[in-house]
């Protein structure tokens, strides 16, 4: 047996040799796997290739939902819940695809914040953030997309509401929101337009981006912790090779994480809901999680004010290493910029949390409270008058 | 080698080349932005469709329907007083309802309140629910509607 394998491990080898530079290519993978990281590689720096294992499971279990899923206002729905029902493993699929893509923006938030508080993002690796920064818009275009394709209430007016902001934008607005609909409002034109860009548009564009990232930072290696422009001080000799010391490490989260996805799909699968009704709003329409800091910033500046407002993060995102051109990595060398991100996190936090919590009732201390649309509390003294005429 | 007006032939090659895949590709273009522009139905002038009969509709009541795509709701606000409205709220496109017993829509998006004559009463919509004509002729209530 291992004589056989050898053996036709040899025949492949001679076959190679004989037409390509085989040398060359084996060299390149050997330098690619026994690459020297700094030794200052950690677990954080885990977050990445995680986000990378995580768009695989999207990879795989998208083109398997695809296998039942119909793209129509007719049979959407229907053919969601045969998935989820009768296609025997389908609710798997389905929760691996559905959990998996909040994982996902929770991994890219991660591994945003480590790299915002070691300064890797600083000279000479500014492109490496940048095509970070569009890689975390691609991949909240793809749930923004993939929220519409189940085709229930929730999806269908969450949409609508989100599509509408978009007029607001001065001059194009209007057009915009009609191309992005396939006409005035949400119908299966928009279904098909959403579908194009979830199966076909937006996958190629992120595996497009994800190998620049990834070329870019192999090509400069990992940031050590050493002020901008000092030459890396590390010691050959306490490099961590990447395979077998830092896969090591990926694998192990890899496992952790692989058993909390399973754990959640098990445990708190993915709803169906109602099937659109395009003539009744339900109430308590919200969009998805990583959407509720900037839906309920548009509360407070409403129309084009609100574009405004809301563009203003991603960008500053977006320019952040050409405005912070100060040396330092180590964050207890940068207190400015670790104060200044300790507070966008924090007020993304109380945005999503009042997001969360507008327009419904709280049970707090024994308490219930009324909050309105912008977050307001109101103590409910006499319960049963409101909620009967819900 | 250089062209009468000093251009490097070169370059001027270059310039060519390249002003003409650009064009070429601009032309690639245009007919990919035609196609995916919506296409709609052209022409088509306001259409009288039928809403029903009076004697269905109470004093009070409302009724919602789809023409062409539209949402509408109906009212009958009082005795002769027949109302219809794009039930599309102008705030951010959730569809409205009509409650009886208050004599007003009501949003369930964001709290949008409008009066029976579709003013706005109290909330974030920025401007009155869009009214259609409505006429009545004996028991038969008809909607003027915009094309579909
Ligand atoms: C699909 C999305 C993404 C994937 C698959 C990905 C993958 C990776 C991987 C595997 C690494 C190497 C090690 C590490 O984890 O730090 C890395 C490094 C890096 N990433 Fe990402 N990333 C993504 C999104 C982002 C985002 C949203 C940002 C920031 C806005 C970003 C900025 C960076 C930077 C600056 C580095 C270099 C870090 C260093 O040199 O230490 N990436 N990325
Ligand atoms: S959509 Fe009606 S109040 Fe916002």
């Amino acid at each position: 047996m291992g004589n056989f394998l050898s053996n036709a491990r040899n025949k492949i080898e001679s076959f190679m040799r004989d037409r390509y530079p085989w040398d060359v290519f084996t060299d390149f993978a050997k330098h690619q796997a026994h690459k020297p990281l700094p030794p200052h590689v950690s677990w954080w720096h885990t977050f990445g290739s995680l986000a990378v294992f995580l768009l695989v499971n999207q990879i795989v279990t998208g083109i398997l939902l695809m296998v039942y899923y119909r793209p129509t206002s007719d049979h959407a729905f229907d053919s969601i819940k045969f998935i989820q029902t009768e296609v025997p493993a389908g609710w798997l699929i389905r929760g691996l695809h559905s959990w998996g893509a909040t994982l996902m923006i929770v991994m890219l938030i991660l591994h945003m914040i480590r790299v915002f508080v070691m300064g890797s993002y600083k000279k000479p690796r500014e492109l490496t953030w940048v095509t970070g920064v569009f890689l975390l818009g691609v991949t909240v275009t793809f749930g923004f997309t993939g929220y519409l394709l189940p085709w229930n209430q929730l999806s269908y007016w969450a949409t609508t509401v989100g599509t509408e902001v978009s007029r607001n934008i001065p001059v194009i607005g209007n057009a915009m929101t009609v191309f992005l609909r396939g006409g005035e409002g949400i119908s299966g034109e928009t279904l098909a337009r959403f579908y194009v860009l979830h199966v076909v548009v937006l996958p190629w564009v992120v595996v497009g981006l994800v190998a620049v990232h990834l070329f870019l930072m192999r090509v400069q290696n990992l940031a050590t912790m050493d002020p901008v422009g000092s030459a890396p001080s590390w010691p050959k000799d306490q490099a961590i090779r990447f395979f077998p010391e830092h896969v090591l490490k990926e694998m192990s989260v890899f496992t952790v994480f692989l058993g909390l996805l399973l754990a959640l799909v098990i445990f708190s699968p993915p709803e169906l809901g109602e099937p659109a009704d395009p003539l009744n709003t339900p109430a308590g329409i919200k969009p998805e999680w990583y959407f509720l800091p900037t839906y309920q910033l548009l509360k407070y500046f409403p129309k084009t004010l609100g574009i405004f407002t809301s563009m203003l993060p991603p960008l500053l995102l977006l320019i952040l290493p050409f405005i912070d051109r100060s040396l330092d990595r180590h964050p207890k060398r940068r207190p400015l910029a670790m104060t200044l991100g300790a507070i966008a996190v924090a007020a993304s936090l109380i945005l999503g949390v009042v997001g969360k919590i507008s327009e419904s009732h709280v049970q707090f201390l024994g308490k219930t409270y009324e909050v309105d649309l912008y977050g307001r509390w109101l103590a409910v003294h006499d319960e049963t008058s409101d909620t009967g005429a819900r | 080698m250089v062209t009468d007006n000093g251009l490097p032939r070169r370059k001027f090659l270059d310039y060519f080349l390249g002003g003409g895949l650009g064009v070429l590709l601009l032309g690639m273009a245009a007919p990919i932005g035609a196609y995916l522009w919506p296409a709609r139905k052209r022409g088509g002038v306001q259409e009288m469709i039928d809403a029903g009969r009076v004697s269905e509709l109470p004093v009070g009541s409302g009724k919602a329907f789809q023409v062409g795509g539209h949402p509408i709701l109906l009212v009958r606000a009082g005795e002769t007083e027949f109302r219809a409205f794009s039930s599309a709220c102008p705030h951010l496109g959730c569809i409205v309802h009509w409650d009886g017993p208050s004599r007003e829509f009501k949003c369930p998006c964001h709290a949008g309140v409008f009066s029976a004559d579709g003013k706005v009463v109290s909330g974030p919509p920025p401007s009155a629910l869009i009214a259609y004509q409505v006429t009545v002729t004996g028991d038969q209530i008809k909607i003027k509607v915009p094309p579909a």
